[in-house]
Parts: structure tokens; C-alpha cells; sequence
């Protein structure tokens, strides 16, 4: 193979031969991988591309000759034989297709007659691989085996008479996401896959097992209780909005509501899994907090103006403002364009991210990170990185001050594949492949590579690191810099550290270091306890040891300090020598937070700085004060006190957002925009990825797109502003024109997309969807003209495999998700259509360029003032809220608040009994004026000053908040009764909804949107007429 | 050869003589047989059970819909004249939430009658399909369900199937359908 972009060397290829035609497979894979990589057909149930094999369903048997003069051969497991040059095998002979069918047959023995009612049908492996076999009659006339089902929670349901016992569930989640709650029970035809007993699965990647399973026994709950079938679903290519790792998903819709969210595979990114975050969070498109309908701008705002847009009645209203002037907010939510879009009309002088001083500094050091160390992407943290000729993987992993799997679960899932390449290494030192995982597992078994973990919470990578330490923000800070120090020293100094020592016993390791008093034992300071002395002490050793170290951090804990501290520590680690390459991974803290990197610069306002701003104006003179414009944010980091000086101060407030929220009840006008699932743009991932998202159906005016709403305000309001568009390519042709180089990457990314089909070539009930409401067919949208558009909400369109961006996954005679491997260039590789590897460049802004790093500090303080909060106290409040309530915008998702234990707040045994506290006690808490109840666990591990709060009227925006003892107090009586009716409310609430959404949805599949097509001119006379059309 | 031609001009004309008399024969003979066109409204014909007419959703011999919402039958229509819902009632069983067949588009093909596995859908005899408007073509479920089997008397989709439902009422619970075991007990230490 030719060589690829990157410069990496592909590995040479050899022959074999398949019923006597040469093809070119990798040795590097075994034999059944090798046959799909060549799009050949062969059945298989357990093998899967990323997990391995283990041989146990039997399903893809080949006959294997010894040369070209066998005309017998033998039956083998393709996915258990390596490759050899020159072999040869047969795929149609009668014996090995015989065997074929009859595995499947036998699966068949037990398999239920239920496909009809099945969530999987139209989509299952086990249907194709049958087709795929020709077992076309039931041999077996006998009595089946029934299992009874299990209660899983609330997102996946669970049917075990279909099982097939191909074991992937349990190899899935146990074995690669490191579940501990599932598991295999039974023997021979008595095989049970499940929990030990009923409960809600606790990993938070259970959602994969739907994917993983090849038959229907684990299925999407939600997609389930408002089902169609795949063949049916309008897909779109969209890119997950729930955390800053930014995994390509596809969402479906039907009848204009969005059904589900599958895995879209990207090599570099999710691959085949996402978190169930992401895959369950969609369904907070369908909320009932959604706001559908234009608040402070049309007088008659009632239900017949759903459906409509009087875009001459809303310029007329609209006007009136456009004397004000304005600040524009934008938001990391929020798409690329739009941002940027918002910063156009402003003008960059009142434009802001919505962000604190705090939080201005801390973007600027993230920047900072960012420029000076480029990010891997997921495959490249997983896989060997090839320099040069070498293959290295990472041999070390720390975890600083951030905790994965509550901020970037699927990064979570990465790192545990990464802590498996030191066992991984050890199995191919005696021969054992990679793929061979059963064997693997057996030979390496808890080889790990080294994890040390520097965190404030506890979280799984605690218990499984080499070293971990639990502090407070600040003590983190302090370990950074001393580990800078020590190595700084050992580097100054060339003192080797041994090594043989470390492995076997650590803890001797460190005293005998301790009492020989070497350097680096000196240069650590008398501000730290023995524990973290010895800690930092064993993670020197390690870096210094290490080749190829993955640090991880991120900004969840919201301290400026961490991330320069970090950068010290990654200064001092790339001085160290020329192979030696440690890597960096910043986890940002929302799906559109680099992009707004991009727009940060000195000019940017903070939250403070608009609220002085609008509180002088306004107090000059009233009639130019200042107005809002606010793109998409909640703002809820702001306390109580600020977000009122801010509604106060502003003369207007013009808020565009998709789901109710603090500040849309405060506004004064309120733009319905469309989430994710309906509208277009680019995220910018945690790497500088520009991915583009596109909308699986179009929104139901007045719910338009934030970019197109924006371009009705730059017409209307922001008359002075020469930019007229009405299509995102026109917007970013616009930008392109202006020489922006990311405008310029996304337009060249475009040029190869041709109009491909949103909907399946079997979609159907097309002339009977919307026959309730006119028999007359309606035009579709693309024929009312939008040409533009990269994807047809159409049947009618090129393949979907014609575009690099799938709306879906499908190939003949492969109906599942599996059917991506006919589109990789070999399994588990890269799509034959790679997109452009479409990087933003991130640029630090003249102003710092020739800044030294120690003016940055001052310089940033003089920007963005951030005074050292000497809130007395010395406790300090970390967020240890579940990863499912850990984004705001599927915080509400009725499942998710179903799924979630209730209010706690963990401190420590010293800290408990100080203050007299104990395990179940209920506490008020109080911050910035609001207050919070939660019962108290105690955790001996704990360090004092943490305390660990998982409330849920706490936004993750919340968090490194220094507390005094006395801001939590016992609750009185009263207020423990108050806060158990709060708890059983929200249960019954989320409940309630539940079923509302559903009542809902179903209603709204009668009135299928037909009014999106019908054309304006035709909407304002039938609103003259009094008559809606949807 | 020249008496060959002359007699092959001769048996030409002879056969288009003779065509022309029977053709007339055959004319006169249908004046004096009885008429295969009736007066239709008025007089009906004879259509057989399994015409493909106006299409029905059947219930199964409990009363029960038949129709599980699978999909099949849109599926198959190649007009793409069926749009349905599936949802799942509080007894486990799935139904049609809304079920719309656009009958000035159907083909009365009976395709959907095919794949349908649960002999829901089904094609009667009664071909009388004509409205003076349009929209009253478009046939909702309340105006497509029957309380009938239709043309399979003793076919129920639950009773084969491995699922959780309620039969006339009572829980049909895992093991209890036709043609399978009890539940394995998982935790059972017998081999």
C-alpha cells in the first residue's frame, strides 16, 4: 500500500489465496480480518474489529489447504489462524459452507420467533449472517429454552431468549470498558448473560452493548419506546455535543422527531463505541423544556404560530432596537459559525464567551497548552504511533486533576485500552498476537501499564493506578511543581533513578531513596506529607524511566495555576532528550470550547467586565445603554447576585437558546434555535478538530438555526453590518472571502460532498406519512430550492457511503452497524474516504507572542483581574456529580435524573467528626446565597479540605469553590422533610415527563412538519386567513 | 417454380376469404351467446376469498390486534402508500400507534399481506374503492381494523413468540408460549 498522509509506513502486505485468487491481507491480523478487509463475505458472531477474537460461536470457518494440490483441506477459525504468506483457503467450498450454515442452524434450535416485535430487526448480524449462510428453513421442530429478563435501568432493555452465546457483551463490558457489574452465569446450553440480579448497569458504556450484541438481546430502552426501523430512520452525520471529545454520531429520525443516536465510525476519534452520554443524552431534543416559539418579539404569541415565521412582522418588531448598542456573548455550546458570527456583528470589542475572569485566564493558559503541544487524537493514544520506523505506545499514564470519566467518559475508555498495551507487549514477546485476546488476557493477566493519578475525587483509575493521590486543588498545584523541580534536578544532575526496585516493591523503594537522601528526596519541600513525598518521588522515577509518557489533565477543576503548572512540568519533560516525547491530552469542558479558543484574544470581555461596562452606561445615560445579545448559554456559573446586576444593567436582552433555562426566563426576547439534531455547523474538538455536524431533520419554525436567526439580526438589527447570506456555505464563503483559514479548510472539506440521501432506498410509508393532513403530496424541501444543502432529506441522492461524512452505515447484505468494514480501507482502519484531517489553528494573538512566561501571569491579571479568592475558609468544593448529569444540557433528560442516587455531600472522618456530622445526615449547604441539601457520606480516604458534592442543582460550571465549615450546617427537621419530598418530587417529576415526552412525540408523529416546505409567501396569506398549517 | 408461386397466390387469397367469413361467423355467433360484462352496480360479481381488494387489519382468535407495528408491510409496499407507529402497551404488547394506508395510492398489490408475519394485514374481496374526494381514501386504523381473523382462523403471533404479553388478560410469562421450555433456572447447580 501506498504510503499515507502522515508519512506513517503502512505494513507490507502478503498474499493469500482465497479459493485460488491471490489477495493482499496484513500479517499484523488474522485470517477472518484479513478476508473482510478484502469486502469478502464470511459470517462471524464474537470476532470484533477492535476487541479480538476468541473463537467461541465457531461461525466463521474456512477450509484451509496445504498447498495447491489439497483438494481436501481442513476446517479452521479464521479468526483464530494468523496469516501466512501464501496460504490457501476456501471460502465456497461445500464443507466449510455446510459447517457454516449449521452452526447458524443450531443457533436457531433456541432462538425465539419474534423478529417481528424484535428492536433489532432490520439491523441484526445474526438475520444477515443467516441470509448470508442460506439457512433458509428451521430444521428443529422441538421445544425452545427461555430465559427470564432483567431488569437493566432505564437505557438498555434486556431479552435473553435471543441470546446466542457469542459472548461480545460480556468480553465489552467487562473485559474493555472494565465493567464489574456484568457478567456470564451458567454452563453449556444454559449460558446467561447479565447481572448478578436485577439492577441498573453501572458502566457508562452500557449503551454499546446494543451495538456490540449481534442479535436484539440488549436494546435501546429509549429508542424502543418510540420505534421505527432502521431502514426508516432519516440519518444525518452529526457530531456529539455532550463533552469536548467530540465522537461522530448519527442520528435518526422519523416523523419529525429524532429517534437515536448510533456510533459513526471515526478511526481517529470514537471508533466503534461512544459513551452512553452521548448515545442516550439526544433525548434532549424532545425535552418538554425545549422552547418552540418566539418570546418579546410577535405580540400574539399562541399556538397557531408554530409551524410559522412572519419574518416581516419580526423585522418591524426587531427594529426598534437597533439604536442600542450591544454585547455579544457566545458560547462553547454553540456551533463555530456561529460564534464567529456573533463576534462579526458585535464588533470584537463587545464581544465575550461568557466567561468569568476566572475562566478568561484559565481559557488563555488552555490556549497556551494547546499551541505548544499538539493533541493525539483517541486512536492515536490507543494504537502504536509509528516515528519514523520505531512503533512506540505509551508506557506511562498520569492523570492530573482531572477526573475522565465524569468530564470525557469515552476518553476514559481510550485510557483503559492504553493501560493495556504493557500486557499487550509482554503477550507478543512470547508470540502472542494482539487480537489472539482471550490469550492475551490469560498470559498478561493484570499487566498494566504504569497509571498514577493525581486527582481530586476518587474514580475508578484510582484503585487500578500504581501510585494515586487524593488533595485539594491547591496541593495538586504545589505536587506539579515539586515533581517539575525533582526532575529538573535529575535532569541538571543526570542521577538515573533504578528501576528494578521500583516495580517489585514500592513502598521499600522509597524509604531506602528517602534514606540515602538524594537530590531529588532534597529538592522535595517540607510543605508536603511523606505520602506525597513518596508519591512524586515513585512518579519521577517512572517519567524518567518512561519513553512515551500520556499526561492527562483538563479544566474541570477550573484553576489557572493547574494548567501552568502543568505546562512547567511538560517544558521540563520535553527538555529532557530526543526520545523521550511525552504527550499531553486537555480535556475542555464543552464540545465547542476550542473553537472558542480561536475567538480569544485580548479584546474579550469577561462576565465582570460587561456588567461594569453595562452598570457605567447605564448609569451615564439611560437611553444608549448597553444591551445582550447571548448566543446559547446559561451563564450558570454566575451567582445569584451577578446574573441580576447583569439583567438590570442591560437595556435589552436577547437571548437565542434551545432549552429553558435561568436566563431565557430573564430575557427580554427569546430566539427558539435549533439543537444539535436539527441544525449545521462546526464543533472544534479537544483537539482543534473542525468537525462538521449536519441536522437529521429541519426544525419546526419559529425554531430556526442559530446562524440563520443570527443572519435575520444582522438584517434587521445590526443594519450597519454588510453581510447577507442565506445558506452556512454563503456564511462561510463570507469568512473565506475575509482570508480566515478556517473558513477556507471547511469550504475545501465541502467541495467532495455531493448530495447524498439522508434516508435508507427502503425508506417507506412516503406517500402516507403526511397523507392525514393533505392527500396532496408536498414538494420536498430540496426541490423548493436550497441546493446548497450536503445531504438530501430525500431517498432520492447519492449512496451514503459516497460521502467521508456516512449518515449511516449500510451495505448490501450487511444491515447492522458491522457493515462499516466494507467501507474501511482495512478492518478497523481508516475510511476509504478519509476526511481532511481539518485542524483549526490555534495561534496565541500577537499581544502574547513575544510575552516571557513570567509576565503572562501579570499581564493576565491586568486583563482579566482574578483576584486570589480569600473567601476565608479551607475547604474547597469539588464536583463529584455522575458523568450522566455532568453536561447541563442532558442534565434534565428524565432517564438520566431517574438514574440518579440523590444529593450527597462526602467529607472526610476528621472532617464528619469535627463538626459532628455523620453518614446520612442531611446538611444545608450554602453558596453565594443559594441553598443546598445533601446527605452526608463520610469517606476515611478523603483528604480534609475536600469536600466532594453531588448535588443536582449545582451546575458542573460550579466547582474548585472555597467553603468554610460553617457554610454547611445541620438541616432542621423541617428541611430535611423539604428535602425528601425535593428528592421523591424529582424521581416523580422526571417520571412524569417521561411519559409526557412520550404522549407527546406520539401526538406529534400525526402532524408530520409539511409546513418547512410550503413556501413563505404561502405561510403569510394562510396566516392572514387565520389557518396554521401544521 | 412457376406452378408453385401460382398455387401460393391462391391459398393467399383463400386464407384471407376465410378469415374475414369466420371473423364474421364469430361476430354473429357472440350476438346469440350470453354476456360476460354485467350490469355492475346492480348486479355484483363473484369475487373470491382471496381477491385483492380493500386491505383490513384482522385480529387475532383472542380479539387482540394482530398487528405488532413491525414494519414489514411498509416496508414492502412499493408505493409506499402504509405509514405506521409502533408502540408498546402497558400488557407487553406491541401495537400500532397509528396505522395509515393512502388508498389513492395503493396498487392493491398485496405485497403487505406477504410480509406480514403475524397475518395482520390482509386483502378482502370488497374492491369498491371510490370517493369523490381524495382525502377520503386515506384510511386510518380505526377505519382498517376489524373484529375478525379474517382469512387464518386460529394463527395468535404471542402465543408462538417469546415475549411477556397478557393473553385474554392473564400474564403469558417466559416458558408459558407454545413449543417451549420452562425458564432455565440460572442459578440452579444441576448439570
Amino acid at each position: 500500500m501506498s504510503d499515507d498522509v502522515n508519512g506513517k509506513t503502512q505494513n507490507i502486505k502478503i498474499t493469500i489465496y482465497v479459493d485460488d485468487v491471490p489477495y493482499q491481507v496484513s500479517p499484523d491480523n488474522n485470517l477472518l480480518a484479513g478476508v473482510l478487509s478484502n469486502k469478502l463475505k464470511l459470517p462471524y458472531f464474537c470476532w470484533h474489529p477492535s476487541m479480538g477474537s476468541v473463537g467461541a460461536c465457531r461461525q466463521c470457518a474456512v477450509t484451509q489447504y496445504m498447498d495447491e494440490n489439497d483438494t481436501r483441506g481442513r476446517l479452521v477459525m479464521s479468526c483464530m489462524t494468523p496469516v501466512v504468506d501464501g496460504m490457501r483457503i476456501g471460502l465456497t467450498d461445500k464443507a466449510s459452507a455446510k459447517f457454516r450454515e449449521q452452526v447458524i442452524a443450531a443457533m436457531m434450535t433456541n432462538h425465539p420467533h419474534d423478529c417481528p416485535v424484535c428492536a433489532e430487526g432490520g439491523e441484526c448480524h445474526l438475520q444477515d449472517m443467516t441470509v448470508m449462510t442460506g439457512h433458509s428453513a428451521r430444521q428443529y421442530r422441538g421445544e425452545k429454552r427461555t430465559f427470564t429478563n432483567q431488569y437493566l435501568g432505564e437505557l438498555v432493555g434486556h431479552e435473553m431468549n435471543r441470546c446466542i452465546t457469542c459472548y461480545r457483551c460480556v468480553r465489552f463490558y467487562k473485559d474493555y470498558a472494565g465493567g464489574k457489574d456484568f457478567d456470564v452465569f451458567g454452563s453449556r446450553n444454559q449460558v446467561y448473560f447479565g447481572r448478578q440480579k436485577d439492577g441498573v448497569l453501572e458502566s457508562a458504556f452500557s449503551g454499546n452493548l446494543v451495538e456490540v450484541c449481534p442479535t436484539g438481546v440488549f436494546t435501546n430502552k429509549l429508542f424502543s419506546a418510540h420505534y421505527t426501523r432502521k431502514w426508516d430512520l432519516q440519518s444525518a452525520p452529526s457530531v456529539c455535543a455532550h463533552c469536548s471529545i467530540g465522537c461522530n454520531t448519527s442520528i435518526g429520525e422519523r416523523y419529525g422527531s429524532v429517534r437515536r443516536v448510533m456510533n459513526r465510525y471515526n478511526h481517529e476519534l470514537n471508533g466503534y463505541f461512544l459513551c452512553d452520554r452521548g448515545r442516550f443524552g439526544i433525548g434532549f431534543v424532545n425535552s418538554m423544556a425545549r422552547i418552540r416559539t418566539i418570546k418579546g418579539v410577535n405580540s400574539t404569541v399562541d399556538e397557531l404560530s408554530v409551524g410559522l415565521f412572519n419574518e416581516k412582522k419580526f423585522a418591524k418588531e426587531i427594529n426598534k432596537h437597533s439604536s442600542e448598542s450591544f454585547i455579544g456573548i457566545g458560547s462553547s455550546r454553540a456551533s463555530f459559525e456561529a460564534n464567529r458570527l456573533v463576534k462579526y456583528l458585535v464588533g470584537r470589542e463587545n464581544f465575550s464567551l461568557g466567561y468569568t475572569n476566572q475562566e478568561m485566564q484559565l481559557a488563555l493558559r488552555h490556549k497556551q497548552l494547546l499551541v505548544q503541544y499538539p493533541q493525539q487524537s483517541l486512536t492515536g493514544m490507543e494504537h502504536r504511533v509509528h516515528q519514523g520506523s520505531e512503533a512506540k505506545e505509551h508506557d506511562l499514564v498520569v492523570l492530573i486533576g482531572e477526573n475522565i470519566e465524569q468530564t470525557a467518559p469515552r476518553l476514559a475508555l481510550t485510557i483503559k485500552q492504553v493501560l493495556r498495551n504493557s500486557a499487550r507487549e509482554k503477550a507478543d514477546s512470547i508470540g502472542v498476537k494482539h487480537w489472539q485476546d482471550s490469550a492475551v488476557r490469560t498470559y498478561a493477566g493484570n499487566t498494566t501499564t504504569p497509571l498514577f493519578s493525581l486527582q481530586a475525587q476518587q474514580s475508578e483509575f484510582v484503585q487500578q493506578a500504581n501510585g494515586a493521590l487524593v488533595l485539594s486543588v491547591q496541593q495538586i498545584i504545589t505536587c506539579v511543581e515539586h515533581l517539575t523541580q525533582m526532575l529538573k534536578a535529575e535532569f541538571i544532575s543526570h542521577i538515573v533513578v533504578p528501576l528494578k526496585t521500583q516495580q517489585s516493591n514500592p513502598e521499600s523503594n522509597a524509604t531506602e531513596r528517602a534514606n540515602q537522601g538524594c537530590s531529588s528526596q532534597e529538592s522535595v519541600g517540607k510543605d508536603l506529607s511523606d505520602q506525597e513525598s513518596e508519591f512524586l518521588l515513585l512518579l519521577a522515577n517512572a517519567l524518567s524511566q518512561a519513553k512515551m509518557p500520556l499526561i492527562v489533565t483538563g479544566l474541570s477543576l477550573k484553576s489557572p495555576k493547574l494548567l501552568s503548572a502543568i505546562d512547567n512540568l511538560m517544558a521540563c519533560l520535553s527538555q529532557k532528550s530526543h526520545v523521550f516525547s511525552p504527550e499531553l491530552t486537555v480535556v475542555a469542558p464543552e464540545c465547542n470550547s476550542v473553537g472558542n479558543l480561536h475567538f480569544l484574544d485580548e479584546h474579550n470581555l469577561s462576565i465582570e467586565q460587561i456588567i461594569k461596562r453595562c452598570s457605567a452606561s447605564s448609569a451615564e445615560n439611560k437611553a444608549a445603554s448597553t444591551s445582550l445579545l447571548i448566543l446559547e448559554q446559561d451563564l450558570a456559573q454566575l451567582s445569584h447576585q451577578q446574573l441580576q446586576q447583569l439583567r438590570q444593567h442591560c437595556k435589552t436582552m436577547i437571548v437565542l437558546d434551545h432549552t429553558k433555562n435561568k436566563l431565557t426566563k430573564m430575557a427580554d426576547i427569546v430566539l427558539p434555535v435549533a439543537a444539535v439534531s436539527e441544525s449545521n455547523g462546526h464543533f472544534v474538538n479537544y483537539q482543534g478538530r473542525l468537525q462538521r455536524f449536519s441536522s437529521a431533520h429541519i426544525a419546526v419554525k419559529p425554531i430556526m438555526e442559530n446562524w440563520y436567526w443570527l443572519g435575520l439580526l444582522a438584517k434587521h438589527l445590526f443594519v450597519h453590518q454588510e453581510v447577507n447570506f442565506s445558506s452556512l456555505t454563503q456564511l462561510q464563503s463570507f469568512f473565506a472571502e475575509d482570508g480566515e483559514p478556517w473558513a477556507l479548510q471547511v469550504l475545501t472539506c465541502q467541495q467532495y460532498n455531493r448530495h447524498v440521501a439522508r434516508q435508507t432506498h427502503r425508506a417507506s410509508g412516503r406517500t402516507a406519512m403526511t397523507a392525514n393532513q393533505s392527500v396532496h403530496e408536498c414538494k420536498t424541501f430540496l426541490e423548493n430550492g436550497n441546493n446548497q444543502e450536503d445531504f438530501r432529506y430525500s431517498m432520492e441522492g447519492d449512496n451514503a457511503n459516497s460521502s467521508p461524512n456516512m449518515p449511516y452505515a449500510w451495505a448490501p447484505a450487511w444491515n447492522s452497524n458491522q457493515s462499516i468494514f466494507q467501507y474501511q480501507q482495512e478492518v478497523n482502519g481508516e475510511l476509504n474516504h478519509q476526511g481532511n484531517e481539518n485542524l483549526l489553528n490555534l495561534s496565541l494573538s500577537v499581544f502574547f507572542d513575544d510575552t516571557k512566561e513570567e509576565n503572562v501571569d501579570e499581564k493576565l491579571e491586568k486583563l482579566w483581574p482574578c483576584k486570589v479568592f480569600k473567601r476565608d475558609g479551607d475547604l474547597t468544593l469539588i464536583q463529584n456529580i455522575p458523568w450522566f448529569l455532568a453536561e447541563q444540557q442532558t442534565r434534565n433528560l428524565p432517564e438520566f435524573i431517574l438514574m440518579f442516587v440523590g444529593n450527597s455531600i462526602e467529607m472526610s472522618t476528621e472532617l464528619a467528626t469535627q463538626n459532628g456530622h455523620c453518614s446520612g445526615d442531611v446538611l444545608k449547604l450554602v453558596i453565594d446565597g443559594q441553598q443546598l441539601f445533601g446527605k452526608v457520606k463520610v469517606n476515611e480516604k478523603q483528604p480534609r479540605t475536600v469536600v466532594l458534592v453531588s448535588l443536582f442543582d449545582l451546575p458542573m460550571s460550579i466547582n474548585n469553590v472555597v467553603i468554610t465549615a460553617k457554610n454547611m450546617s445541620k438541616a432542621t427537621t423541617e428541611e430535611v422533610t423539604e428535602f425528601q419530598q425535593i428528592e421523591h418530587n424529582r424521581k416523580q417529576t422526571a417520571q412524569q415527563e417521561k411519559a409526557d415526552i412520550l404522549t407527546r412525540l406520539k401526538k406529534q408523529d400525526q402532524i408530520v412538519p409539511i409546513s418547512f416546505i410550503i413556501d413563505e409567501s404561502k405561510a403569510d396569506a394562510s396566516e392572514a386567513e387565520g389557518k396554521p398549517n401544521a | 417454380m412457376d406452378k408453385d408461386k401460382k398455387q401460393n397466390t391462391v391459398s393467399a387469397a383463400f386464407d384471407m376469404i376465410f378469415s374475414q367469413l369466420r371473423t364474421m361467423g364469430l361476430v354473429l355467433k357472440h350476438t346469440f351467446t350470453k354476456a360476460d360484462t354485467v350490469e355492475y352496480p346492480e348486479q355484483k360479481p363473484y369475487l373470491a376469498p382471496r381477491y385483492r381488494g380493500r386491505i383490513v387489519l384482522t385480529r387475532d382468535p383472542d380479539g387482540e390486534e394482530r398487528c405488532v407495528g413491525c414494519n414489514l408491510c411498509a416496508a414492502a409496499c412499493p408505493v409506499d402508500c402504509i405509514a405506521l407507529q409502533q408502540t408498546i402497551d402497558d400488557d407487553g404488547r406491541k401495537r400500532a400507534d397509528f396505522f395509515r394506508i393512502n388508498f389513492s395510492r395503493c396498487i392493491l398489490c398485496g405485497f403487505c399481506e406477504e410480509a406480514c408475519p403475524t397475518y395482520a394485514i390482509q386483502l378482502t374481496p370488497d374492491v369498491e374503492l371510490a370517493e369523490y374526494d381524495r382525502q377520503n381514501l386515506v384510511y386510518e386504523k380505526e377505519h382498517l381494523l376489524i373484529n375478525g381473523v379474517g382469512k387464518y382462523h386460529d394463527y395468535s403471533f404471542y402465543r408462538h413468540s417469546g415475549i411477556a404479553v397478557d393473553i385474554n388478560g392473564e400474564r403469558k410469562a417466559k416458558g408459558d408460549a407454545q413449543q417451549e421450555k420452562p425458564p432455565v433456572d440460572i442459578k440452579g447447580l444441576m448439570p
